[in-house]
């Protein structure tokens, strides 16, 4: 089996028909085959971890850019052995001016061993490094 | 020229229809592997397989049961009054389990959740596609037959099985109601005629061919859903394709099942 990506991108929408805790929950719910009680717990400890349980029960609809976008991290996060690969941040979240808020939610995520890879434009690399790291 | 370009166009037209077939086929196959196969079953599957159940038969109930007892009284009030008329009053038992039980239960079922839950299965799966939700599926791993089809295939099976039992009892509770404002007939004379008409071939017929409706009204329009364009154009006419393959296909069913009962 080749390498596993979890994609954070524009075009790779939440499920527009499930709410999203469920869009979070059912990654593991599918890949760990965990019951329902099971994803509950982990996926409200998750959420509360980045204090985002007030967006549970809303659908991608109702999100704005900066909201779907860590939604989507999360989601991403949630896919076990995965690299995480994050497109384009900043054409996905638009008043976002360095990446200093996608290090410190993937601190908070403390995946340790698992890559994670950003793709952006050349033009964007002051962005990138706007936060000296 | 004009026979050749004729011939031309009657044979592109039938490789188109039998590749069609061969892909229609081949996703029948993926389907019906993984409909036995015990690595598609997981708790995420009984979860959406219980919300599916409620959506297609808990909430049409009312609507159906009403359907059935004005449908099934009507029906039944009418053709026993013709069969009074022309004098078949012993043949009644017989129109009950061979006309009511086997062939309109189903076919009133399979007909009201096509058009009710087909139909929204056929759009939700346009849409998903459209909108590049199928892809997210697949980007994540995420085996669509297993997490989107198999628990609404089933979910709809079950459902028709258990509508067309409910429907048959009710137009059977009816046809004791008329037989008795009709014929005057009592109960006790109206359970025995029913009971030496229905035999358990009947009730296995019935399960099986209401089985085979919901299984391909149900495959059908997520066979046409799924392989829509990614234009929202796309979805309407998803839907008109994947509908009126489900009205060809519960036809031939029906032919089918007439065809094995009189062989």
């Amino acid at each position: 089996m080749g390498p596993r990506y979890a994609p954070v991108s524009a075009d790779i929408p939440l499920l527009s028909n499930l709410s999203v805790f469920q869009n979070i929950a059912l990654i593991r719910q599918y890949h760990q085959r965990l019951t329902a009680e099971d994803s509950h717990r982990d996926t409200t400890a998750l959420l509360e971890r980045f204090d985002m349980c007030h967006l549970a029960a809303k659908r991608s609809f109702e999100l704005n850019d900066r909201d779907l976008f860590f939604v989507k991290l999360l989601r991403a996060s949630q896919h076990a052995n995965a690299a995480i690969v994050i497109d384009r941040p900043f054409a996905q979240v638009e008043n976002m001016h360095n990446l200093s808020p996608i290090r410190k939610a993937l601190e908070l995520l403390d995946f340790s061993g698992i890559e994670g890879i950003i793709l952006g434009y050349e033009w964007n690399r002051g962005r990138y490094e706007a936060d000296g790291q | 020229m004009n026979g050749v370009s004729w011939l031309e166009k009657l044979g592109g037209a039938a490789l188109e229809n039998w590749r069609e077939l061969r892909q229609l086929l081949g996703f029948a196959y993926a389907v019906f592997r993984r409909l036995f196969s015990r690595a598609s079953y997981r708790p995420l599957t009984v979860d959406i397989l219980t919300t599916q159940i409620y959506f297609t038969a808990v909430q049409l109930l009312g609507f159906f049961i009403v359907v059935s007892i004005l449908f099934g009284s009507l029906f039944i009030g009418m053709t026993l009054f013709v069969i009074k008329e022309i004098g078949l009053t012993e043949y009644i038992g017989q129109f009950i389990a061979g006309v009511v039980v086997l062939e309109m239960a189903p076919i009133m079922t399979t007909l009201l959740i096509a058009l009710r839950s087909g139909s929204a299965i056929n759009a939700e799966m346009a849409v998903m596609k459209a909108n590049r939700e199928l892809d997210a599926l697949a980007a994540f791993d995420i085996d669509i037959a297993q997490y989107l089809f198999l628990p609404r295939i089933i979910a709809v099976m079950v459902s028709v099985v258990l509508l067309s039992s409910l429907f048959a009892i009710i137009v059977t509770l009816s046809g004791l109601l008329f037989s008795a404002l009709i014929f005057g007939m009592g109960f006790n004379a109206y359970a025995d005629i029913i009971a030496k008409a229905i035999e358990y071939k009947d009730f296995l017929i019935l399960m099986v061919k209401s089985a085979a409706f919901g299984f391909f009204i149900t495959f059908i329009p997520l066979y046409y859903g799924s392989r829509a364009g990614y234009q929202l154009t796309a979805v309407p006419v998803a839907v008109l394709r994947g509908m009126v393959n489900v009205f060809i296909a519960i036809v031939v069913i029906e032919v089918l099942s007439l065809v094995a009962r009189f062989l």
